[in-house]
């Protein structure tokens, strides 16, 4: 089994220095526990970020020097030696953070693409089983056909930083041909803004209905039949 | 006699008369009859029906179990604020049939989609439903599903996104970038994604919900397959993840009863501080400014007086539920329904009403 963790560089949101995001620590964990090689796979100028990322547990990262469309770049590089896997967080930090990336590598390598993956199982017959993660800790269980993208659930466990293995990080260069061009960004780009959330929709305003004093088996069957209606009992 | 009009207060009154209810409603300067709706008695349905409008905008509305919540609302409210007076809104109704609340929350029409074809055939299935209206946006909310077929639809389309939109208007679209740093103000595109509670959802009157025939299901090789939502085990949800959470205050002191309660109900159990503080319950349990922060739907809070440091953890809580025997509990002022009884006689009759399957 031959993985690909495809690292995106970027900022720790609260500092603002560079770190990888979460999600791509959850993504070299996965890697990891597929067993097998595992390689860091970079479009651009190796950046501080990316031995960070290593820390975790990457011997090596490849960075596709070229210039164009980094999803033109990335398709072109693996189609020229596929991987079984390729692994992505669920979205980068520090540049446009739509999480888009893998989408559009998938519809152009035309591989099939999950996302939320908290955990993997071993191949069998070219399927791959693998755990999808919810909110409120519910669970998925699916299975995807080799070759394939995964993007890892930004809790999915993440292996420990090692800082020896950061500085030891063999990062080389690779030169490719020239992409497309993509077409520039629309619209203004400014300092954030923090904007209210609406407030008032969360919790009902005012006091809601009162039973003063009700016989015990009455107040049982008000508040069953108000939890039903709410959907928090089962039947 | 001076030139000024004779003012007649009983006719004034008249006017302001709001129809309907069982007490008399004044509505006063600067409300039409309209805005107010009367309290209860007989009232025309009335209902926005639209056959042909200038342009249309979906939106995909999630609704595994037949109810659609607020993210579901807000995200019709955003299609329908992006339709205004002339466009009409087509929801994709992604779960089981949600009957008339989704034309009450904006729609003009309805086609549901079957969401047990998986994520990998869900574009197609959404771009054959769309052929019909083609929109001019599509709107999503940024749930991991929502999140996941919007990215699906726009990368198998080619259309422009955005996505984890803060603000948004018929004209504008705003959304954080470079690790929320900086933002992008732009055109709304074509595919746009919602976080919660940003847009509000719509308040006007009800609309049609007409359904739509289904698209056809397109056979595609299967790449993968996926399983059933496994809910997790509610002793084993952390407190700040679970969905519904039973909590005792220092009103409780029949505690068996109160573990066997949660048991049945399948909640995770929360408390007070000084339950905790008397090692009556696990640290762990604790709910509240120094303990933990709630992102439950439901909670029942059996005794709890509601401090402030205890309602901080009740955030973003939306029902909650109250059994204490002070009817002047803060708790019962944050409640949707209380009950003012002892805790101790209420807790058994529930067991027994759930061990009786009633
Ligand atoms: C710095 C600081 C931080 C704090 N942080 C937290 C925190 O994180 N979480 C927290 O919970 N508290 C916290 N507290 C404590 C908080 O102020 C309250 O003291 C505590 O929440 C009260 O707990 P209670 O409601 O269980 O008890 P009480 O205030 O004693 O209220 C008991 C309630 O039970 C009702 N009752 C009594 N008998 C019955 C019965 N038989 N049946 C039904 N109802 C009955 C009473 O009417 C009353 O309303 C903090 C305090 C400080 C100073």
């Amino acid at each position: 089994m031959r993985s690909v963790v495809l690292l995106s560089g970027g900022v720790d949101p609260v500092s603002g220095r560079p770190a990888p995001p979460r999600g791509e620590i959850a993504a070299i964990g996965l890697a990891l526990s597929a067993g097998g090689a595992v390689g860091g796979l970079h479009v651009g100028l190796p950046a501080a970020a990316l031995g960070q990322a290593a820390g975790h547990g990457l011997g090596q990262i490849a960075c596709l020097r070229g210039v164009g469309d980094p999803v033109a770049i990335l398709a072109a590089h693996l189609s020229a030696a596929p991987p079984d896997l390729v692994l992505a967080g669920s979205r980068a930090c520090g540049g446009e953070d739509s999480g888009m990336l893998p989408y559009l590598l998938a519809e152009r390598l035309g591989w099939p693409l999950l996302a939320g993956v908290v955990a993997i199982g071993t191949v069998a017959d070219g399927w791959l089983p693998v755990t999808i993660g919810l909110p409120l800790g519910a669970r998925q269980d699916a299975r995807i056909r080799l070759p394939c993208i995964l993007c890892a659930h930004d809790a999915a466990p993440a292996p420990p930083f090692v800082f020896d293995r950061a500085r030891r990080v063999a990062m080389h260069t690779v030169a490719v041909a020239d992409a497309e061009t993509i077409a520039p960004l629309e619209g203004t780009e400014r300092p954030y803004r923090a904007r209210p959330r609406l407030i008032g929709s969360a919790a009902p305003a005012g006091g809601g209905r009162v039973l003063d004093n009700p016989d015990p088996a009455e107040a049982a069957r008000v508040l069953l039949d108000h939890l039903r209606a709410l959907g928090m009992l089962g039947a | 006699m001076t030139r000024r009009p004779r003012r007649d207060p009983r006719a004034e009154r008249a006017r302001c008369l709001v129809p309907g209810g069982a007490r008399p409603r004044l509505a006063r300067a600067g409300w039409d009859g309209m805005a107010i709706a009367p309290d209860a008695g007989p009232r025309e349905p009335v209902m926005i029906r639209v056959e042909t409008p200038v342009f249309w905008v979906a939106a995909v509305v999630e609704a595994p179990n037949g109810r659609l919540d607020r993210w579901a609302r807000q995200t019709l409210g955003a299609a329908r604020a992006l339709a205004g007076a002339d466009g009409g809104v087509v929801a994709l109704l992604a779960g089981r049939d949600a009957g008339e609340a989704v034309g009450e929350a904006g729609a003009d029409r309805v086609v549901w989609l079957d969401t047990a074809i998986g994520p990998d055939a869900m574009p197609g299935v959404m771009l054959a439903a769309l052929v019909p209206f083609a929109p001019r946006h599509v709107v999503l909310a940024e749930t991991p599903a929502g999140g996941d077929w919007a990215r699906r639809l726009a990368a198998r389309s080619g259309w422009p996104i955005q996505t984890g939109i803060e603000m948004l208007s018929a004209r504008q679209a705003i959304r954080p970038v470079g690790a929320a740093w900086r933002e992008r103000a732009a055109m709304p595109a074509r595919v746009l994604t919602l976080p919660i509670d940003r847009v509000a959802p719509y308040g006007g009157m009800r609309r049609e919900g007409r359904a739509c025939p289904p698209p056809d299901v397109p056979a595609m090789e299967a790449r993968m397959e996926v399983g059933p939502v496994i809910a997790a085990q509610a002793a084993g949800i952390p407190l700040a993840e679970a969905p519904f959470v039973v909590a005792a205050g220092q009103g409780v002191r029949d505690f068996e009863s109160f573990h066997t309660l949660s048991h049945l109900m399948g909640a995770t159990e929360g408390a007070s501080r000084v339950v905790c503080d008397a090692g009556l319950m696990p640290r762990a349990a604790q709910v509240g400014a120094s303990g933990t922060v709630l992102d439950a739907r439901c909670y029942l809070a059996f005794g709890i007086a509601g401090a402030p440091q205890h309602l901080q953890g009740l955030g973003k809580v939306e029902h909650v539920v109250a059994v204490n025997t002070d009817l002047h509990a803060a708790i019962v002022a944050r409640a949707g329904l209380s009950i003012i009884a002892d805790a101790q006689a209420v807790m058994p009759a529930l067991i027994a009403l759930l061990r009786g399957g009633g």
